[in-house]
């Protein structure tokens, strides 16, 4: 069982990985909202699984409307950033290329690669929620992150 | 003259403390984020997912916002369509927001009247001066007293952050100084009387005064026009020349823009003549419009109807003041064709194209002759390379003396003479009162792509300060607007009004009958209310303006609407 102080070194470890915006989540949390950061990642976990449904559906369709594409991941790209998630919104910005060259290949890799990465996103996040409820329960606190 | 201490000493602190701020994202996860920081920035928050209800919000809660955050993408409505409403009809600044921050995207933003352009994902650091935007468009606007007062004050607003601060030395003696400054700023600042947060009334630039301005800076030159003097020509009480100033400023854009893009279009022939009284004109009939469609009381289905209407019908009766009309008729015949560009050819540029939808949509709304008063008091003809485009600002003004029939007839003037390329529809024009409608309607070079489409200045009107305002100034326009019937509201709909008159003429064959108009029912409808045409005839070619100049164009109020169908008005403004 690790202790307190590692668990909190892994807290900050993935906390800082997901970049300056999730560090910036966790700052606006405070007590008249004390679930900020959980409320917002969940609302992004939601959000994205819809809108990766709704992109596989475009691109299966007969007929793509790249144009509704590039709008389902505009949106992911502006949802991916705003929590952190680098990785998932560059992607976005290789999705959005192929888009304007209506490339469906393209766009159908892209898709894949973005729901590997969403996946490490939600991995990484759930674990940064399982560490704060274990550091809790270990009776720790929760490390500031500068 | 007491000094209000207590609340005033909080003043300066305290702003931008409570800062109201809408924003608008129908990203969930962005909306909730930014809220958050926007609440720590200690601002009142209220968020909104569509544009649409935002809209409602600050329609029915005029003077509940300080300022408006607002995504660029949205599905119910174009952001930047929401920051031109939000601009004519509350003017308030508009922050624009995307993760897309490319420059063209940013460039338009900026064009359609966004104080700032941030992109996604925003740090709570910009968040945090999203209120020099509201300190410096109040700053612009209100200030009567003068600009020394008002750096001043911002002076002392600064200087007493950083007494605050440092309060451990000569506290007392700073803290008098501050409270003598507060004490002068009282006493001069009659206007900014409290913090700035708090809701002034704004210098409204209604039709009246603008068109004193623009007669007083016909009078001085555009290029000798300068705030003090013109507003000691205009004359108006209460007003400052920062006032005229940032008004002149704004004018000069205007001005600007359009000869730039009169420019593009190469060589534009223009009638010297008159040509400060067509400047007058045409930049009158522009703010008019502006300030017709920016004041807030004119409900948004009126102008849209209003705009619909014009659009639809053919165009057609001009009614030029006579004295303008034969001057300018007169001064066109004698100038060569190849003068030089001037103001004048650029402001009507951008009608173009809306001359030559007009032609092609059969509009449903349509409102009756008398609703829409319009005369053209004056006309500028420049040709187009191989069709003849014209494009006119219709302007409304409650003075302008009504139209005879003579000095329409007058117009009548070999308008196959003047304007002579290969595709001159004279024959169109019949009994039109004014020949110069040589619209090309079936020339597919006008049917430029417009995304941009409908766009309407934002910045020249202000909106109406107070209802009564609003009601004795829009008087005529409000009367010529009841009738019509409710429509897809944009207000972007009543910049086209104008130009639907003017098309009625020459479109009188290829568009229904209860298009047009009678000459005699123009001469009754001058009578409440005028327009000012202008015709331009690009001579050179016949250029597809780039959206974006176009946009600009248009930008400056001059409606200009591309294969707008009937009912959707809005589509206009479809990205």
């Amino acid at each position: 069982m690790a202790t307190v102080g590692q668990l909190q070194k892994q807290f900050v470890d993935f906390s800082t990985s997901l970049y300056r915006e999730f560090i910036q989540l966790q700052k606006l949390q405070d007590e008249s909202n004390p679930d900020f950061v959980f409320e917002v990642v969940s609302l992004f976990f939601e959000d994205s699984e819809k809108l990766l449904n709704n992109l596989a559906i475009a691109l299966q369709q007969q007929v793509v409307d790249f144009k509704q594409v590039d709008a389902h991941v505009h949106q992911f790209k502006g949802s991916s950033s705003s929590i952190g998630a680098h990785r998932v919104k560059n992607m976005c910005v290789a999705f959005r290329n192929f888009c304007e060259e209506k490339n469906l290949d393209g766009c159908l890799r892209c898709l894949q690669q973005i729901n590997h990465e969403y996946c490490l996103v939600k991995n990484k996040l759930e674990n940064v929620f399982r560490l704060e409820r274990q550091i809790l329960e270990a009776g720790g606190t929760i490390p500031l992150i500068a | 003259m007491a000094c209000t201490t207590g609340g005033k000493s909080v003043v300066p602190e305290q702003f931008p403390v409570g800062l109201r701020v809408l924003v608008v994202d129908d990203d969930v996860i962005c909306l909730r984020v930014l809220e958050q920081m926007l609440r720590k920035c200690m601002y009142q928050v209220t968020s909104c997912s569509q544009a649409t209800v935002a809209l409602n919000l600050l329609r029915e809660r005029k003077g509940c916002f300080d300022v408006v955050l607002s995504d660029v993408h949205m599905p119910d409505m174009d952001g930047f369509r929401l920051l031109e409403l939000v601009g004519l009809e509350m003017d308030l600044p508009v922050i624009m927001m995307s993760a897309d921050g490319r420059t063209n995207l940013v460039m338009r933003g900026i064009r359609h009247g966004a104080c700032d352009y941030l992109i996604k994902p925003i740090r709570d650091e910009e968040l945090k001066n999203i209120w020099q935007h509201v300190l410096r468009k109040r700053r612009n606007e209100i200030n009567p007293s003068g600009s020394i007062e008002d750096r001043d004050r911002e002076k002392r607003a600064i200087d007493d952050a950083e007494c605050a601060s440092s309060a451990n030395e000569g506290e007392d003696e700073v803290f008098k100084t501050q409270k003598k400054r507060r004490e002068c700023r009282d006493e001069d600042d009659t206007e900014l009387e409290d913090d700035p947060a708090s809701k002034k009334p704004r210098v409204v630039w209604s039709v009246e005064l603008h068109q004193q301005f623009v007669g007083a800076v016909n009078q001085l030159g555009i290029d000798k026009a300068v705030p003090k003097r013109i507003l000691e020509l205009m004359n108006v009480p209460g007003l400052s020349r920062e006032n005229v100033a940032s008004h002149l400023q704004k004018f000069r854009l205007y001005l600007k823009r359009l000869s730039g893009v009169a420019q593009q279009q190469g060589g534009l022939p223009t009638y010297c003549g008159p040509v400060e009284q067509n400047l007058r004109l045409a930049s009158l009939g522009r703010f008019d419009i502006q300030a017709l469609a920016a004041s807030g009381q004119l409900p948004p289905q009126t102008l849209a109807a209003l705009q619909a209407e014009l659009f639809s019908r053919p165009t057609g009766n001009l009614i030029l003041p006579a004295m303008d009309q034969r001057t300018l008729l007169h001064s066109s015949l004698q100038e060569s064709k190849n003068s030089h560009v001037d103001k004048n050819v650029s402001y009507c540029q951008p009608l173009n194209r809306c001359s030559s939808n007009i032609a092609n949509q059969t509009s449903q709304h349509l409102m009756s002759n008398e609703d829409v008063n319009y005369s053209v008091s004056s006309c500028n003809l420049v040709e187009t390379n191989s069709n003849t485009l014209i494009t006119f600002l219709q302007q409304q003004h409650q003075q302008r003396q009504s139209i005879t029939q003579e000095s329409i007839h007058s117009i009548n003037v070999q308008p196959s003479c003047l304007v002579s390329p290969p595709n001159f529809q004279a024959g169109n024009n019949q009994n039109c009162s004014f020949s110069y409608s040589a619209m090309d309607y079936n020339n597919p070079l006008l049917q430029t792509s417009n995304s941009s489409g409908l766009q309407v200045l934002e910045r020249e009107c202000k909106p109406v300060g107070t209802p009564s305002e609003s009601v004795s100034s829009m008087s005529s326009c409000s009367r010529n607007v009841q009738r019509v019937p409710s429509s897809p509201s944009t207000i972007s709909s009543v910049l086209q009004v104008p130009n639907m008159n003017c098309m009625q003429r020459s479109t009188r064959n290829s568009i229904p009958s209860r298009f047009a108009v009678d000459e005699q029912e123009i001469a009754a409808m001058s009578s409440t209310s005028q327009v000012r045409l202008y015709v331009q005839n690009n001579g050179s070619k016949v250029k597809q303006e780039p959206n974006l100049g176009f946009a600009e164009n248009v930008r400056m109020g001059i409606p200009v609407q591309q294969h707008l169908p009937p009912n959707d008005l809005m589509s206009v403004f479809s990205d």
